[in-house]
């Protein structure tokens, strides 16, 4: 019994390793890489720079479904305001971006955690871009994606395009995906119209934003 | 015409003199009522935004506890409070929790019925000032507690002269944000199948 056990945690941590290691070869797979400094050329921005952008918003963390409308609106030169409103109307958290970083100004009290606020600010960072901008970065093709840029940091960052824009971002933290991040683009409207976001970890994280019309 | 409603709400407002006698019509009105049920119009001014964002629904409401809130535009949102327990329906999920079990739900519940009876002002929760203009009498409510003075700056609540029902709410944030919720073909005391109040 025991003798089986070992090996099914043998076999387990043979597989657990290949897949990791799949999910990472497919950017080093025969990659070639310029140098490069990510602009506004780079890909299609996901925010319009001066309209308010409505997504219809969900999620999940621990055991807590939450869903509402997500605001994000530039409020001057250097700042920008995401506000996530309950239907209710009730106001969960206002988070102001600026190039320094991002500020909660405000926090529903109950859902005030520092590693869930710091988590969700983290990941709305991510999903909507902000600070990417004069980023240096190594724009790759490899046998496996037609073109990537790679973007070095505490966690790895892999952004991930098509012909259309942005369609994948994903982190790692060594050889441990830290999130996943999915986008998918109208090219009749010119926006993205859904942004998902999957946090792994010991806190998983959902988030999933549906574009508002208007 | 149209703006008849809107001009009611903004006319200016005195204090009530016989306050005694408006909290009891107030008491009365919640006593006699048994069931009320409308559509709302909820309009959210964000200070950050030039737009409102609005959306639409309807309420049932049915002695003692049972609350049905239902969004049509613009995303189908339901929440559903059965005594103690509750249900919330979105697009994608439906949860169900018992609010004894959960301090937020159950103080949402506890102003969302006071507010919908209009007893919120017996709650020590706020402090009530009483307004009246010649259509409507508007209750200032004042939070009082540490919780509430961080999620609401006041909440305002407008009933017609005849004290009927809450003609209008509203919400004003620290930071002046402000929820309004208006009330339209409103039926007191129809009769309601209980049905639509299922929790499964």
């Amino acid at each position: 019994m025991l003798r089986s056990t070992k090996l099914y945690l043998r076999l387990s941590s043979v597989l657990c390793f290949g897949l990791i290691s799949c999910q990472l070869h497919k950017y080093n797979a025969s990659k070639k890489c310029n140098e490069v400094i990510i602009d506004q050329t780079s890909f299609k921005s996901i925010l319009q720079p001066v309209a308010a952008t409505k997504y219809k918003t969900g999620i999940d963390v621990l055991k807590n479904h939450l869903t509402g409308i997500m605001v994000v609106k530039q409020t001057d030169s250097v700042t920008i305001h995401l506000v996530f409103l309950t239907e209710l109307g009730m106001k969960l958290f206002d988070f102001e971006v600026k190039p320094t970083g991002i500020n909660a100004v405000y926090v529903f009290e109950p859902l005030n955690k520092p590693a869930l606020i710091n988590s969700l600010k983290r990941n709305f960072n991510s999903m909507l871009m902000f600070n990417i901008y004069n980023k240096q970065a190594q724009q790759c093709r490899s046998r496996k994606i037609i073109q990537f840029y790679s973007i070095p940091g505490k966690q790895t960052r892999f952004i991930i395009l098509d012909s259309l824009g942005i369609k994948k971002q994903e982190t790692f933290n060594g050889h441990r995906k830290a999130s996943k991040i999915e986008y998918m683009f109208d090219p009749k409207t010119k926006t993205y119209t859904q942004i998902k976001c999957v946090q792994y970890g010991i806190v998983k994280i959902r988030i999933e934003l549906n574009l508002l019309k208007n | 015409m149209l703006l008849f409603p809107v001009v009611c709400f903004s006319q200016a407002f005195k204090n009530v003199k016989d306050t005694t006698a408006l909290k009891l019509k107030i008491e009365n009105m919640s006593k006699a009522t048994t069931s009320i049920e409308a559509d709302f119009t909820q309009e959210k001014n964000l200070s950050m935004l030039s737009e409102k964002i609005v959306s639409k629904g309807h309420f049932a409401f049915k002695k003692d506890n049972l609350l049905r809130w239902e969004y049509n535009a613009p995303t189908k949102y339901l929440i559903v409070i059965n005594k103690e327990k509750i249900m919330i329906r979105d697009e994608k999920k439906t949860g169900k929790y018992d609010m004894s079990r959960n301090k937020v739900f159950k103080e949402i519940n506890d102003i969302m019925i006071a507010c919908v009876q209009g007893t919120i002002f017996k709650s020590n929760k706020f402090k009530t000032v009483y307004y009246e203009n010649e259509t409507f009498y508007k209750l200032e409510l004042l939070p009082q507690t540490k919780n509430m003075k961080d999620t609401f700056k006041k909440i305002n609540l407008y009933f017609d002269k005849t004290v009927a029902s809450v003609a209008k709410m509203e919400m004003v944030e620290s930071n002046d944000d402000l929820t309004s919720l208006d009330f339209s073909n409103k039926k007191l005391n129809a009769p309601i199948n209980e049905t639509i109040f299922t929790v499964k």
